[in-house]
């Protein structure tokens, strides 16, 4: 495969792709919700105490 | 498909952005996979640097406590390639201009080799234990770069040689590593008990406990920041931001924790064992004796040539994706070199805590600037065609293809690292280091930084042209 073809090929690919990503019914799927940060803190507070016990 | 097709193929993958229609993996494939990208050898050293400092107690609760809440924050980056299925070096065109990212690109991967460095470096002492095992006389120091070099020129080779032969090799990497910390804690806990090793005395204490704690806070840290080059590949294969987000802190926080640990139990149990302070897991193998320490020796060595050709090979494909027109095998015959160079320096080795701050200076303020934009000042929305289409009317084109407030934080960063923190000399500069650490609020200081000059009539006004 020549350079010119790779970038052909990459260049075509791309905006095919982004067409879809910009179209308005692209469906970017379930995102990280409260229950995450909720997840996020708890292992956090666990996290801390544990430091905290071990300098006790 | 020839290597350099598949080299193509998969720069092209890897700079296309992924859709969802396409990924493939669940919480369980990216745990697996960081989780072998976690089980590295340098882990060792990590871990007996820590333990020497801070005596076993301390050591394992700070390694695991830093590690895992830090990379709560960090590995929250990893939310943006799996919801817009392209790599974090892709999206960086938004923080730092595109040519802002390329001259980025190259100092962060550059400095990455530096692990590869110490891979060589344990791979060396690991052939050269088996070398005095069976003949009993130790290897010369001057011999041991030579015998990392085969590690390198070996990782090197069967990197060209494919991603099929790559993958294959890599299947030795796990249960070699596996292997190794099997027989290290066995050996630790069948002659100590917890208690024993608690009542261990560290060898590299400096005697003021507050500020040894806040040193090895430090490295851990820094120790997160070394997942910067890898953190935009595998999430854009990863079906939701749940999956993906558990998963990389699964691997690369709780299992790369993990094996730091047994480094750290490694140091201190196989040091009173042994009468060996050395962070270098191989020093602790070979002292072991029997056919366990030869054979741990050698499962060690061949672990680090299949990671060396791992890493080859990924860390090629990604120069790739900065120019997809380079040759696969001549960018292989460069980074082979460059791993050399770095080999031969010894430097990293030698100074390890000081190649884990250029580490923690750029890779720390580096992801907190992509959070800050992503989630603050970008709200989350972001213009993909202009992620890729690079013209002076592109709204990532900034000021000639740098973005100043991206490129002024992270400086900014830099410089209350060292502000804080000397790392020739491993000492705090001020007291503020024993609060923040240096790479703790250096990634204040360039997330402050952006968020208020991002804040501002005239700063929205030029980080948000993709409205």
């Amino acid at each position: 495969m020549s350079k010119g073809e790779v970038k052909a090929m990459l260049e075509a690919e791309i905006n095919q792709r982004i067409a879809k990503f910009e179209s308005p019914d692209y469906d970017y799927g379930q995102k990280i919700d409260k229950n995450d940060y909720l997840g996020i803190l708890i292992v956090a507070i666990l996290g801390i105490g544990l430091m905290v016990w071990g300098i006790s | 498909m020839n290597v350099e097709q598949q080299a193509n193929s998969e720069a092209i993958y890897g700079i296309a952005p992924m859709l969802k229609a396409e990924r493939t993996m669940g919480f369980w494939d990216i745990t697996f996979i960081t989780g072998i990208y976690a089980l590295a050898p340098w882990c060792f050293t990590q871990g007996g640097y820590i333990a020497s400092l801070l005596g076993i107690k301390a050591a394992i609760t700070n390694i695991l406590g830093v590690i895992i809440v830090f990379s709560l924050l960090y590995l929250l980056t990893v939310v943006i390639p799996t919801r817009h299925g392209i790599d974090i070096w892709i999206y960086q065109r938004a923080t730092f201009g595109y040519k802002g990212l390329t001259v980025l690109w190259f100092i962060v991967i550059g400095t990455t080799w530096g692990w590869e460095a110490i891979l060589a470096r344990i791979y060396a002492t690991s052939v050269g234990g088996l070398i005095t095992s069976f003949t009993g006389a130790p290897v010369s120091e001057s011999l041991i770069p030579w015998l990392g070099a085969t590690c390198i020129l070996l990782g090197g080779f069967l990197a060209i040689l494919g991603p099929d032969v790559v993958r294959k090799i890599s299947y030795i990497a796990v249960p070699g590593v596996l292997f190794v910390c099997a027989v290290i804690l066995f050996v630790v806990f069948s002659n100590y008990s917890i208690a024993d090793l608690v009542a261990m005395k560290p060898t590299g204490s400096s005697g003021d406990f507050r500020s040894d704690y806040m040193l090895a806070t430090e490295w851990n840290l820094a120790f997160v920041c070394a997942w910067y080059a890898v953190l935009g590949v595998l999430p854009r294969m990863v079906k939701t931001e749940r999956k993906s987000y558990w998963g990389f802190m699964t691997g690369f926080g709780l299992i790369y924790a993990l094996i730091v640990c047994v480094g750290a139990f490694g140091a201190i149990g196989l040091s009173g064992i042994l009468g060996v302070t050395n962070p270098d897991p191989a020093a602790w193998l070979l002292g072991i004796g029997g056919w366990v320490g030869p054979v741990s020796l050698l499962l060690l060595a061949l672990s680090n040539i299949s990671i060396m050709a791992v890493a080859m090979y990924s860390l090629s494909v990604s120069t790739k994706v900065i120019n997809p027109e380079w040759n696969y095998r001549k960018i292989v015959g460069v980074w082979t070199v460059w791993c050399l160079i770095l080999n031969f320096w010894g430097a990293i080795w030698t100074y390890y805590p000081m190649f884990l701050a250029v580490i923690g200076f750029i890779g720390g303020p580096a992801v907190i600037i992509i959070l800050a934009d992503f989630f603050i000042i970008r709200k989350q929305k972001l213009s993909m065609s202009s992620m890729y289409h690079q013209t002076k009317e592109n709204a990532y084109h900034y000021t000639n293809g740098f973005n100043l407030i991206g490129i002024a934080s992270l400086i900014g960063g830099a410089i209350a690292y060292f502000a804080v923190y000397d790392p020739i000399n491993l000492v705090a500069r001020n007291m503020l280091f024993n609060i923040t650490t240096g790479t703790g609020l250096s990634c204040i200081v360039a997330g402050l930084i952006y968020i208020l000059v991002g804040s501002t009539k005239p700063g929205k006004a030029y980080l948000l042209r993709d409205r």
